[in-house]
């Protein structure tokens, strides 16, 4: 959904260009036409209320924030704004590109603000870059969901943490095998070896995108409440981590093929 | 009826909040005090007494004029990093200050602190709007140090002196037609530097506000930690569209010994000091002093007219 500017400067209070957060034109018809995007289990999400979505990760360029973000956005007509790693804004021109499609950066304060006073939805990946960066053999398995520090936000802005799972997305750049740089890991994928490494990055393959919500996880009887104790946010992200394990497992069994879902 | 002093009376903004204070009907006598002679036109007005060495003549002044209220615009933060002045300084300053402060028979009970943003740490991974409370995973730079040296002195006077009112005024980058902090007179050139390929977010206090802060601070003897900055952001590329000016992108300066030489050579460039700032922006959350009841009255386009 499209930010509102000041109207002197144009910028948002994320210091954003007015206008930003509108979903590009090319990515709306990708996702309705290429992906061919498919929700199920909507009525989770709440209808009032900040809530903390959080989602599997996957892809070299992953799709996944824009398919729930922009997906969300236009099922439910309530913004969703997607945190990201704070490295993208290190990057010339990458920062402003990120700004430009409504990134935050994926900072405890910057969550807590939108989740607790602007009552807005934020979308998170809990793997964080274990997420794409995963070998071949890990393939729709989720992994470690970081320390717990996701559950920890949703408590203290006393949100509910909303559980999406995609199925497809890992289909669409296909993993084939992991390039190691010193202590740093990327992804080959078919793509790449396809198109070449930049057209292979955005060029992704018509996989049928599945979206499942799952039902949300209030943390009522703690919530507000901090400092957590930590061994409490890591079993309750183990939990919701098993939980997508498991809801996801269930959509691969009943895939019939990869392009038709 | 207050009695105040104004400590950094001679600089460009302790000048403007003497000028403020003597306006103001519920005070009684404000002097502004400079540690030494700097011998600049309106000086004149000013008191100079040496209290960046030792405390005892500030000490005596306060009890002598029955002064209750300090305003302290000494502390010195210039992202630009221009002015060397040794490290230390503001927390011996600061020191002094409180020391005279603290005497047992001073008649004190508000000091009001004008600080900096610059406490607080730039980079991508900072949060976009930068809370009080946040200001302990410090930059690490010389200049954020000195001025959370001189913040932590005052904040312990404050817990040892419950009944002294100690206020720390974190101000944003000032900008206005005589106050100008480093980043505004980077905006007031007609052709602004800006690091190719960011686009960060800034926020600028106007210096009418930062006054205005500093003034209500002393009137309600406000205690605590509080950001000022007139309201909202901007981005850089709006600020200098906005002014009329020119930006040039251009990259970042690693290190400073080219820098003198680019100035000579009038040349463009960003300050190697200001390389954080211009990559990655920096906005304060202002609610807190909000809360405590002043409002800005500029927003950032109001902040800007001064500069074009």
């Amino acid at each position: 959904m499209a930010e509102r500017g000041d109207p002197g400067t144009g910028t948002t209070r994320w210091g954003w260009a007015e206008g930003v957060g509108s979903e590009p034109r090319l990515f709306r018809a990708a996702r309705r036409s290429w992906f061919r995007v498919e929700w199920e289990g909507l009525e989770h999400v709440p209808r009032e209320g900040g809530a903390l979505l959080v989602s599997n990760h996957a892809g070299m360029m992953p799709v996944d924030g824009g398919i729930i973000k922009y997906g969300i956005e236009e099922k439910l007509g309530r913004p969703v704004f997607s945190l990201a790693h704070h490295g993208f804004w290190r990057v010339p021109f990458v920062g402003r590109l990120m700004n430009q499609i409504g990134s935050v950066v994926g900072h405890p304060d910057n969550a807590h603000r939108l989740l607790a006073e602007e009552k807005a939805f934020v979308v998170v990946f809990p793997e964080g870059e274990k997420g794409p960066v995963k070998p071949k053999s890990e393939r729709y398995r989720l992994q470690r969901f970081g320390r717990g520090g996701f559950v920890e936000t949703a408590i203290r802005a006393a949100v509910p943490i909303v559980p999406i799972t995609l199925m497809g997305t890992e289909d669409t750049t296909p993993v084939v095998g992991t390039l190691s740089l010193g202590a740093q890991h990327y992804p080959v994928t078919l793509n790449s070896l396809l198109f070449g490494p930049i057209l292979g990055a955005i060029a992704h393959f018509p996989a049928k995108i599945r979206a499942r919500v799952l039902p949300p996880v209030h943390l009522d009887g703690v919530a507000g409440r901090a400092p957590t104790s930590r061994s409490f946010l890591m079993d309750t992200a183990e939990k919701i981590r098993g939980d997508m394990q498991a809801a996801l497992d269930e959509m691969l069994d009943a895939r019939k093929s990869i392009w038709s879902g | 009826m207050r009695r105040m002093v104004v400590l950094g009376g001679g600089t460009p903004l302790g000048r403007r909040v003497v000028d403020a204070l003597r306006r103001e009907s519920w005070v009684d006598r404000v002097a502004g005090i400079e540690s030494h002679h700097a011998g600049r036109p309106g000086d004149e007005d000013l008191e100079v007494i040496a209290w960046t060495r030792d405390h005892r003549p500030l000490a005596e002044y306060l009890l002598k004029e029955e002064i209750d209220t300090v305003v302290d615009c000494s502390l010195v933060e210039d992202r630009s990093g221009r002015t060397r002045r040794p490290s230390g300084a503001n927390v011996i300053s600061a020191m002094y200050v409180g020391a005279a402060i603290a005497d047992e028979r001073s008649p004190v009970r508000s000091w009001v602190v004008a600080s900096s943003s610059a406490i607080y740490p730039i980079g991508s991974h900072a949060p976009l709007l930068q809370r009080e409370d946040r200001a302990d995973a410090r930059g690490g730079d010389e200049r954020s140090a000195s001025i959370a040296e001189a913040e932590d002195y005052a904040r312990s006077l404050a817990e040892r002196m419950p009944d002294v009112n100690v206020a720390l005024l974190r101000l944003q980058e000032l900008a206005g037609g005589e106050v100008r902090g480093p980043l505004a007179r980077l905006l007031a050139r007609v052709v602004v530097p800006r690091i190719v390929g960011f686009d960060p977010t800034i926020q600028l206090l106007h210096e009418q506000d930062a006054v205005s802060a500093l003034t209500w601070a002393a009137e309600v003897e406000l205690a605590g930690v509080f950001n000022v900055a007139s309201s909202g952001v901007v981005r850089m590329s709006e600020a200098i569209r906005v002014t009329g000016h020119h930006g040039l992108p251009v990259l970042p300066m690693p290190g400073s010994p080219f820098e003198g030489l680019f100035d000579r050579l009038g040349l463009p460039f960003v300050p190697p000091s200001m390389n954080g700032l211009l990559l990655y922006g920096q906005a304060l959350d202002t609610d807190k002093i909000a809360r405590a009841g002043w409002h800005p009255a500029f927003d950032q386009l109001g902040c800007l007219a001064p500069l074009r």
